[in-house]
């Protein structure tokens, strides 16, 4: 268990050195180097993720490294879910910075830390999302998310009847 | 892959299922619903996520059941959708008995302040009290806790916090058991709308005037008998309704307030009040007061419409519009109940003299006549039909006897008939009732006190005034009203009167009702006539009393006491009619008027027939002899089967005392005292009920219970049937073998001459035989076997004698060689000298 930084290959071919820590903050780089215990040295592949997404992924993960481990965090977070699951508000100034960005990269983001099982980043972007579809009209999330309406206006009017049933009824 | 992406637009689309999930649990619920509109792909996977985010998430809320709460929910959310209404519907089916609304936690209650929820609402609850929670709820502006079980608002001397709820505005405790007027809502002094209907208050407090903004006060079907003046104080009320109360006396000085547009009486209250007339102002009370002249007309008991001379002059000249309408409008009720199965014919059916009753006959056709005008539905099948019942009537009514009178029921659409309602010299009406259709008997707002006798052919259940009652042949049945009391003093006279003839063998006695005497329109009018209810009036009438209003009121008065039925008789007299409107026979119309609303009574509560033609023998003779085992046993099962059936119709809350589980103790009290049953043997009866497993008993405790479940009777019917069939089945099967062995044994004995003849000579032969047989038995000494045996014996005997004699013969030898000489052998041995060999 050698050596403090481990190289990765993104998806554009770089290798990019980041330190175990790091590294271990992602759940699957964590199990790729329990796996490859004794195999030293070989970069990772990482095919799913671009080295610029991977840079943001780290600049995150600095900022967190002293968090209280991921395990416990997501813990924390189901129970909180159960009860007031639409506390969606963040609370960390720079991760309000951090978010702050373009919808493809927070998406890109997203889907890397989803790939990569970063806890904490996946939950951030997530309620990152999440307060950007809040408060807003169904045409709004559609033009901002450039969402397809692929609904025919028959369905929308059967789910508005459905929906809307009880209360004429009741 | 991500450079593809970077190329095209971003799109949340391209994000993973199980991501959007982890998006969407991040989402509250009333954006998930919009969420849900923006693609299909959102749609479906929201649809898919829908029990397991947000509707548990709901019911951590909100608590409650799937039912109530997807219904509330959605509704919530349409709410959220309308950016125009923020309320939220709470509607909640059933709440638990312990007086709190499921869900109704303190998170909840803050939930519901938070989300400006302004109505609380139930259809029926069984809470006993009125749930404080409900105080916290800042904001709330209407409650609705009707149909309940509600007796206090709180329990012992604890106060409510009703009185939390500043903003309230419409409060309904109807149809709840509040035996007070709960005080603690005169503190609520924004409340515009305050129902307590059908409860049991027995009066309203002096500081009512408390509620300065009370527009509405409906305190109608309770136990209230004196309206407190400081109503009047309030100057915003301007609906008072307080019918179906027993009122004694009516404050003149209600009628007072400035703006009371509508009061809603009983009729007997409004009578009272003769005086009140002059009070009314308004052009709209105007036009009710014409109203109410149709309304005070009245039958006496032979069954006359009674119309003071004034009253009807006013009628004449200037009602009649009105007049015309209520007519038509009966007829529209007629018509509606055509379609309910139940159409119906009323006509009325005087008897008093011979002479007089060739009249009548006359006018009740033309009547029917006018009727069917207006009705323009009728046929003349009907017609007909009816003039032949009438003459069977007629026949019927000559043993029966006079002064009576009657009401016919038919069905409209087959012309049968369907019932008789008989008024009898007293105040009893009889209903008998041929059809098999359910009725209703209707009674609210009569003001005459009347006993219903029902007969019919068939044992039956009814419903009175929405209230249940089982019917049994024999048992008399009364109505148990809140307004008993009153009605009481009056209906002792009437009271009990046992039924006339037609209650002779072929009728049973359904059972027997006060009523409070015929007609009164009721809500349902109201309904469809989109008139104010009846006897509504207001203050000051520009015209003031008249002579002829007093005259009316007076007489009505006197007519409704049942004094003064000989008065009105010639008012009564029949004007023909003419088309132009003047002159109406108006009598005819009212006469046909107050029949038919007479029959409303009976017809609008359910009144179910259970039919047994059996049964209403056996009780028939039951009521001559004593009771067999059998019917006392048939009647203890129906005590079990009726509080069962009493049980499945949960939704009236003051039959929760009923229950369908008896002690020995009880059943033995509700037997003697009910069922007739003799209160010694109750116990034997029960024993062997138990015995034939029609009713259960178990030791609970220390007590030992009786109940039967009316599923049991079935199966044990259905076992009774198994068995029986496959006994049958048995039968059936021996029969059948025996029926094989017969063929099979007639299978060549077919008959026929020649073995008739040959049978004809057997028997013959065998005669012979049988005498040849004892002449052979004469003859049996003769027979040859013998004499040929005797032979063959003697043969034997020879040999036998020769070889003893040969044997003597050597003895003589042996004897000589001893020295005895042969003839004193012989001598000794008494040998004859000849001997020798045969």
């Amino acid at each position: 268990m050698a050596s403090e930084s481990i190289s990765v290959t993104t998806s554009d071919d770089q290798t990019i050195q980041l330190s175990r820590k790091h590294a271990q903050m992602s759940q699957t780089i964590n199990s790729m180097l329990e796996d490859s215990v004794g195999a030293d040295q070989e970069a990772i592949p990482l095919p799913n993720v671009s080295s610029e997404v991977l840079k943001k992924v780290i600049d995150w993960c600095t900022h967190h490294e002293n968090d209280p481990a991921p395990v416990e965090k997501v813990k924390k977070l189901n129970k909180k879910r159960e009860y007031k699951a639409k506390n969606s508000t963040i609370s960390d100034e720079w991760d309000k910075n951090f978010v702050n960005a373009e919808l493809r990269v927070i998406v890109d983001i997203l889907l890397a830390a989803n790939y990569l099982d970063v806890k904490g980043l996946f939950e951030l972007m997530c309620k990152h999302i999440a307060n950007e579809l809040k408060g807003k009209t169904p045409d709004q999330i559609r033009e901002r998310f450039g969402i397809q309406d692929d609904l025919t206006e028959e369905d929308k009017a059967a789910m508005r009847k459905a929906w809307g049933a009880t209360k004429n009824d009741s | 892959m991500v450079s593809r992406k970077r190329k095209t637009e971003t799109n949340l689309n391209e994000i993973p299922l199980e991501c959007l999930v982890h998006i969407f649990t991040q989402l509250p619920d009333e954006d998930l619903i919009k969420c849900r509109l923006i693609c299909k792909e959102w749609t479906q996977l929201l649809d898919s996520l829908d029990n397991t985010l947000w509707r548990s998430r709901y019911f951590e809320r909100y608590g409650g059941d799937l039912d109530g709460f997807t219904c509330t929910w959605k509704e919530a959310v349409m709410h959220q959708l309308s950016p125009l209404d923020e309320s939220v519907h709470i509607v909640r089916e059933h709440a638990t008995l312990d007086g709190n609304l499921p869900g109704l936690s303190i998170y909840n209650i803050d939930r519901m302040s938070a989300m400006n929820v302004t109505l609380i609402k139930t259809e029926s609850h069984l809470m006993r009290y009125f749930p404080n929670q409900l105080s916290r709820i800042r904001g709330l502006k209407k409650i609705d806790l009707k149909r309940g079980i509600m007796q206090k608002l709180s329990p012992n001397q604890q106060p409510s916090t009703i009185h939390l709820l500043h903003d309230l505005q419409e409060l309904n405790l109807s149809e709840n058991q509040l035996t007070s007027f709960p005080w603690e809502i005169l503190a609520l002094t924004n409340l515009q709308i305050l129902d307590l209907s059908y409860n049991n208050i027995r009066g309203i407090p002096q500081r009512i005037d408390r509620l300065s903004s009370l527009k509405e006060l409906n305190m109608s079907h309770n136990l209230i008998r004196r309206i407190p003046a400081s109503i009047s104080s309030i100057q915003t009320i301007s609906t008072l309704k307080l019918n179906g109360n027993p009122l004694e006396k009516l404050n003149l000085d209600v009628l007072s307030t400035p703006n009371l547009s509508q009061l809603v009486l009983d009729r007997h209250v409004w009578l009272d009040v003769p005086y009140s007339l002059d009070k009314v102002t308004t052009e709209r009370m105007k036009k009710q007061m014409k109203d109410r002249l149709v309304q005070h007309l009245t039958l006496d008991h032979d069954g006359r419409v009674n119309v003071s001379q004034s009253a009807m002059d006013r009628m004449l000249n200037k009602e009649i519009p009105e007049l015309e309408k209520r007519l038509s409008f009966v007829v529209k009720r007629e018509g509606k109940l055509s379609v309910t199965q139940i159409g119906v014919i009323v006509h009325p059916d005087y008897e008093e003299s011979e002479e007089e009753e060739e009249e009548n006959e006359e006018q009740e056709e033309e009547n029917e006549e006018q009727e069917e005008k207006e009705e323009k539905e009728e046929k003349e099948e009907e017609e007909e039909e009816e003039e032949e019942k009438e003459e069977e009537e007629e026949e019927k009514e000559e043993q029966v006897e006079v002064r009576k009178r009657r009401v016919k029921v038919w069905d409209k659409k087959t012309g049968s008939l369907l019932a008789v309602l008989n008024g009898e010299e007293t105040k009893t009406v009889k209903l008998e009732w041929f059809g098999r259709s359910d009725i209703e008997i209707f009674t609210t707002g009569l003001y005459h006190p009347y006993q219903l006798h029902v007969v019919g052919r068939r044992e039956g259940r009814i419903v009175l005034d929405n209230e249940e009652q089982l019917y049994r042949p024999t048992c008399k049945m009364q109505k148990k009203t809140n307004r008993r009391k009153w009605i009481d003093d009056e209906a002792e006279e009437g009271s009990e009167e046992e039924d006339g003839p037609l209650s002779e063998m072929e009728w049973i006695e359904l059972g027997m009702y006060d009523m409070q005497g015929f007609i009164d329109d009721g809500e349902e009018e109201e309904g469809e006539e989109e008139e104010e209810p009846e006897a509504v009036f207001s203050e000051d009438d520009e015209g003031g009393a008249d002579v002829a209003d007093e005259d009316f009121d007076r007489e009505l008065v006197s007519l409704l006491e049942g004094e003064a039925t000989h008065r009105v008789t010639d008012d009564g007299e029949v004007v023909e009619i003419s088309d132009d409107g003047e002159d109406l026979g108006i009598l005819k119309n009212i006469g046909l008027l107050v029949l038919t609303r007479v029959f409303f009574l009976l017809w609008c509560s359910n009144f179910h027939f259970l039919y047994s033609y059996k049964q209403r023998q056996i009780t028939e003779a039951m009521s001559k002899r004593g009771l067999s085992l059998e019917e006392k046993r048939s009647r203890m099962r129906d005590l079990f089967i009726q509080t069962v059936r009493i049980l499945s119709h949960f939704d009236r809350a003051e039959r929760f005392h009923q229950k369908g589980v008896y002690l020995l103790k009880e059943v033995e009290k509700i037997c003697s005292k009910e069922k007739g049953i003799v209160l010694q043997s109750v116990k034997d009866v029960l024993t062997s009920l138990v015995n034939d497993g029609m009713v259960k008993t178990d030791k609970i405790g220390t007590s030992v219970y009786f109940w039967m479940f009316p599923s049991d009777e079935a199966n044990n019917r259905a076992n009774a049937i198994k068995k029986l069939t496959t006994d049958i089945e048995g039968g059936k099967r021996k029969r059948d073998d025996l029926k094989n062995s017969i063929s099979e044994a007639t299978k060549g004995r077919e008959e026929s001459d020649e073995r008739s003849a040959k049978i004809a000579r057997l028997t013959e032969l065998e005669k012979e035989n049988a005498e040849l047989k004892k002449k052979l038995a004469l003859y049996a000494d003769n027979d040859p076997g013998l004499i040929n045996a005797m032979e063959k014996d003697s043969e034997n005997y020879k040999l036998a004698a020769n070889r003893w004699t040969d044997t003597i013969w050597t003895l003589k030898s042996y004897c000589a060689n001893m020295g005895v000489d042969g003839s004193s052998f012989e001598q000794n041995f008494e040998i004859p000298s000849n001997f020798d060999y045969v």
